[in-house]
């Protein structure tokens, strides 16, 4: 459905080329949800601007992108106007900023319906309000005449989604859906963009901080360091048995009620070197071949793939 | 890098100009008042570099002493427009209620009148004069400060760090001292730079309009008002007074472009300025 | 809605009611009264004083201020000292030609400054950007009466195509005349206020721009003009207007300064002249009458704010 080989987002700063995002391949398929993890500034969210071709101005990309077997060229901005909306949506992590202030928001929604589809105003303003109420924003007639200032965070959240899904994209973006919410609100999201994915058999890109998130949602895992993807497998294997050290991590930083220790995730480590393995500064096994040598993303067993020159096996993870 | 240049370049203009300011008595190539009756009306020359105006005085060198007044009158309005300013903001965003109600009510009714216009009443009523010029400017420039600051203050202390300081038990002064005028400083000075070229520019079109700083002071307003009289035959008499004016105030604008750019503050964000109006 | 409404009409009324008052003590401040400005006239001290209680200048202040308030509110504001006619008269024959100067210059500046501020905002940083910004840096800067001096060396004087003061030739009021001579004074006008406003307009759309809200209407797939015109320039409004409304002392005083340069008969020339005569029945009129359109201005502004913005009912 979508497959993404060899992204670069970098940015310039005096004659610098700096790589938010290195050289990442990857591919979701259609009914399929693909998290993607990593702590802040690991290059998540500029993977998916890039993807949806709403990067900053002043970054730079390269890559190739395919899109239901269609090259996408990342120069023309023209190609994605057409399938952002229609055949791509997104969610993003705030919705109180990502609703225009001054609409009701039941206008956002049938804005977009009306602009896609070419429908007349009333058509969608209906269409819009049936959406309304299959995604739980009730009632929905009042609602829609409501401002995004006089809505929950949730419903806000809801909103949002439904403008994003309104003309049934068949890959949808979460940037971090459910970040800004309250935890309550967090699983009502999660499950109807689930329900979206498995009614529509589309593809959700899930990208979480949240190991929680991830677990409970996705089907497949992208785990992102520094710009680069450092692991790659199903739900349950990664969190059964992590193959990359940062992974292990990671899950080490969860709480967990059966130990009363939380380990930190040391930021620190050594300068970021553009030699070496990415995680080399912070590993705890790490050796010498490591500072010197990048790994590369190598297949380990059927669909997992690790970015490590000594993976870690079942003895070692702690 | 784009803020680095103007506000460089504005800088080095500005030290430039005060430099021709200070060291006016010595750059000078004639005394600013010496008339010569058969030399008047002369165009610019290896002589006279900027030309002579209608008593044969060297217009070079009095918009060189012109610099002293304009320059004076701009820092010095605004020094006073920035005192006045910033203790009414303080007080008013300090104390609330009444007080607050009281001064910033009076900074709209002065910010109502057209500053030009309050200006010439003012100088109607009492004899034109310097001092009273720079009164004048700093007496419609200190709303805009005042309202300025206390925005930024009243902004300031609901931020969570100003929070955190009273959570370790930090005392008002030092929460104000510490925490406050620091963070409050870097819009302020921008309106601060900004308030100069305003002054000068109305300094300027004070003289000019006959109501500012008097003859025979040389002063850039004044010398565009007699050159007015002989556009038609001596476009240097005319041209070199306005065209400090202008340098003056473009350079003190670049300055304000690039520290905004520089600290990183949107035009925009004088919006505030009319917050809780 | 409606208490947002009373609360803003309410503070204008307090904002008038300050000008009113300091207009008051700003000329009751005036050292002596007018007969006594004019040291040549040699009056007879009983003629002062019954010149003075003549108009009650010789009772406490408080009345002063309230006998001359029922009179303004009654519109009568007195008669100048210069020309003996009463000062409305003389300011109304004098407010059309600033009027048609200052209305003018302010819709053609906005316009020009809202369709380039727009523009180079969409753009930023491309060449035409830094360009219009230099530009407008550098007229902000320029003296508005040196600029008409330079323009009239120019027009008048150099290549005499264009009038150099004046409202109208003598014997033709023809509109072709009369635009004739306002060009340039209007010139002058809307290079000030054109680029005071295209730096607002810029940074306004610009803020605007980079909201999360105008990037998730990209994320939905809507057009650049879809995206322009219904989500950028709504919000955009609000700082425009407030520098539209914030600006109006501003253009008055441009106007006064052109008018003088230009001889245009309006009244910005007026109340420099009645300024100079001490002529204290038009200044203060002048005075009070400004403001208070100004204080109303902001008035409209602000009711325009509750009317875009669903976050201020």
């Amino acid at each position: 459905m979508l497959e993404v080989k060899n992204l670069q987002v970098g940015f310039e700063e005096a004659g610098k080329i700096t790589w938010a995002v290195k050289n990442s391949s990857f591919s979701v398929s259609a009914g399929e949800i693909l998290g993607i993890v990593g702590e802040s500034g690991s290059g998540k969210s500029m993977t998916a601007m890039a993807i949806m071709g709403l990067w900053p101005a002043d970054a730079i990309v390269r890559g190739q992108l395919y899109f239901q077997g269609r090259k996408i060229d990342f120069a023309q901005h023209k190609a994605w106007q057409e399938l952002r909306g229609v055949m791509m949506g997104m969610v993003f992590q705030d919705p109180t900023s990502t609703l225009n202030p001054l609409y009701p928001v039941g206008q956002t929604v049938a804005e977009a319906l009306c602009y896609h589809k070419k429908i007349p105003l009333e058509e969608a303003k209906r269409k819009a309000l049936k959406l309304f109420t299959s995604l739980g924003i009730l009632p929905a007639a009042t609602r829609a005449q409501q401002y995004p200032h006089q809505l929950s965070g949730g419903l806000k959240q809801r909103v949002a989604l439904a403008a994003a899904i309104c003309c049934k994209p068949s890959l949808l973006i979460a940037d971090e859906p459910t970040t800004a919410l309250d935890v309550t609100v967090q699983a009502q999201i999660l499950n109807l963009l689930t329900a979206y994915v498995r009614e529509e058999n589309s593809a959700l890109l899930l990208i979480s901080h949240d190991l929680g998130v991830i677990a409970q949602t996705a089907d497949r895992v992208l785990v992102m360091c520094r710009g680069v993807i450092v692991e790659e497998a199903p739900v349950i294997k990664l969190f059964k048995h992590p193959l990359h050290p940062y992974t292990q991590l990671l899950m080490n930083s969860l709480p967990r009620l059966d130990r009363n220790v939380l380990h930190n995730i040391e930021k620190n480590g050594t300068a970021a070197s553009s030699v070496g393995c990415v995680f080399a500064g912070r590993c705890q096994y790490c050796r010498e071949f490591c500072l010197l040598e990048e790994p590369a993303l190598k297949t380990i067993t059927e669909n997992r793939k690790v970015c490590c020159h000594f993976p870690l096996t079942k003895g070692r993870s702690s | 890098m784009r803020s680095n240049i103007s506000l460089f370049t504005g800088l080095i203009l500005i030290a430039f100009l005060v430099t021709l300011a200070i060291l006016a008595p010595v750059i000078a190539t004639h005394d600013p008042a010496t008339t010569s009756a058969e030399k008047w009306l002369q165009p610019p020359s290896s002589e006279h570099f900027f030309g002579t105006d209608r008593l044969g005085r060297d217009i070079f060198s009095r918009v060189l002493y012109g610099a002293r007044v304009s320059l004076s009158v701009g820092m010095l309005s605004t020094f006073v427009s920035l005192g006045i300013g910033t203790l009414l903001g303080l007080l008013a965003s300090y104390y609330g209620g009444l007080v607050d109600v009281i001064i910033m009510r009076f900074a709209d009714v002065v910010l109502v009148f057209p500053s030009m216009l309050l200006a010439i009443t003012l100088v109607s009523i009492f004899e034109p004069a310097l001092w009273l010029v720079i009164l004048v400017i700093a007496g419609t420039g200190w709303p805009s400060i005042a309202r300025l600051v206390r925005s930024e203050v009243l902004r300031l202390r609901q931020s969570d760090f100003v929070a955190s300081a009273r959570l370790l038990g930090a005392k008002n002064r030092r929460v104000v001292w510490r925490h406050l005028l620091p963070n409050a400083i870097g819009p302020v000075l921008v309106a601060a730079t900004l308030c100069v070229p305003a002054a000068v520019m109305t300094e300027a079109s004070l003289s000019y309009l006959g109501l500012g700083v008097q003859p025979p002071t040389p002063t850039w307003g004044n010398m565009l008002r007699d050159a007015q009289l002989y556009l038609r035959f001596a476009w240097w008499y005319a041209f070199f007074p306005g065209f400090f004016v202008f340098i003056t105030v473009f350079a003190f604008h670049l300055t304000g472009e690039g520290l905004r750019q520089a600290l990183g503050l949107s035009q925009t964000a004088r919006r505030g300025w009319r917050a809780g109006s | 809605m409606k208490s947002a409404l009373v609360r803003r009409f309410l503070q204008t009324v307090i904002v008038l009611f300050g000008v009113s008052v300091v207009t008051f003590l700003v000329m009751h401040a005036a050292p002596g009264h007018p007969l006594q400005a004019n040291p040549e006239l040699r009056l007879d001290p009983t003629a002062i004083e019954r010149w003075l209680q003549l108009r009650q200048l010789d009772q406490p202040l408080i009345f002063q201020y309230l006998a001359w308030l029922s009179r303004v509110f009654r519109g009568d504001f007195g008669e100048s000292l210069l020309y003996n006619r009463p000062v409305l008269e003389l300011m109304g024959e004098r407010l059309p030609s600033t009027l048609l100067l200052t209305l003018s210059a302010f819709a053609l500046a906005m316009f020009l400054a809202v369709a380039v501020g727009i523009k180079i905002a969409t753009q930023q940083n491309s060449w035409l950007d830094r360009l219009v910004c230099t530009i407008s840096l550098a007229g902000i800067s320029v003296p508005n009466f040196w600029l008409g001096m330079v323009l009239v060396l120019l027009f008048a004087y150099r290549f005499p195509i264009l009038p150099a003061v004046g409202m109208r030739t003598p014997g033709d009021g023809s509109i072709l005349d009369i635009l004739q001579h306002m060009l340039l004074p209007l010139l002058v006008m809307v290079a000030g206020n054109f680029a005071r406003y295209v730096r607002y307009v810029r940074s306004a759309v610009l803020d605007v721009m980079q909201q999360d809200y105008v990037k998730a209407a990209r994320a939905r797939g809507l057009g650049e003009n879809e995206i322009l015109y219904r989500h950028v320039l709504p919000n955009a409004a609000m700082p425009i207007i407030t520098v539209a409304a914030l600006s109006l002392p501003m253009l008055f005083t441009g106007a006064m300064v052109a008018e003088y340069v230009f001889a245009w008969p309006g009244l910005g020339r007026f109340i420099i002249t009645s300024t100079m005569a001490r002529d204290y029945p038009v200044i203060m009129t002048v005075n009070l009458y400004t403001a208070s359109l100004v204080a109303i201005a902001n008035f409209i502004a602000d009711v325009l704010y509750l009317l875009i913005d669903p976050r201020l009912r």
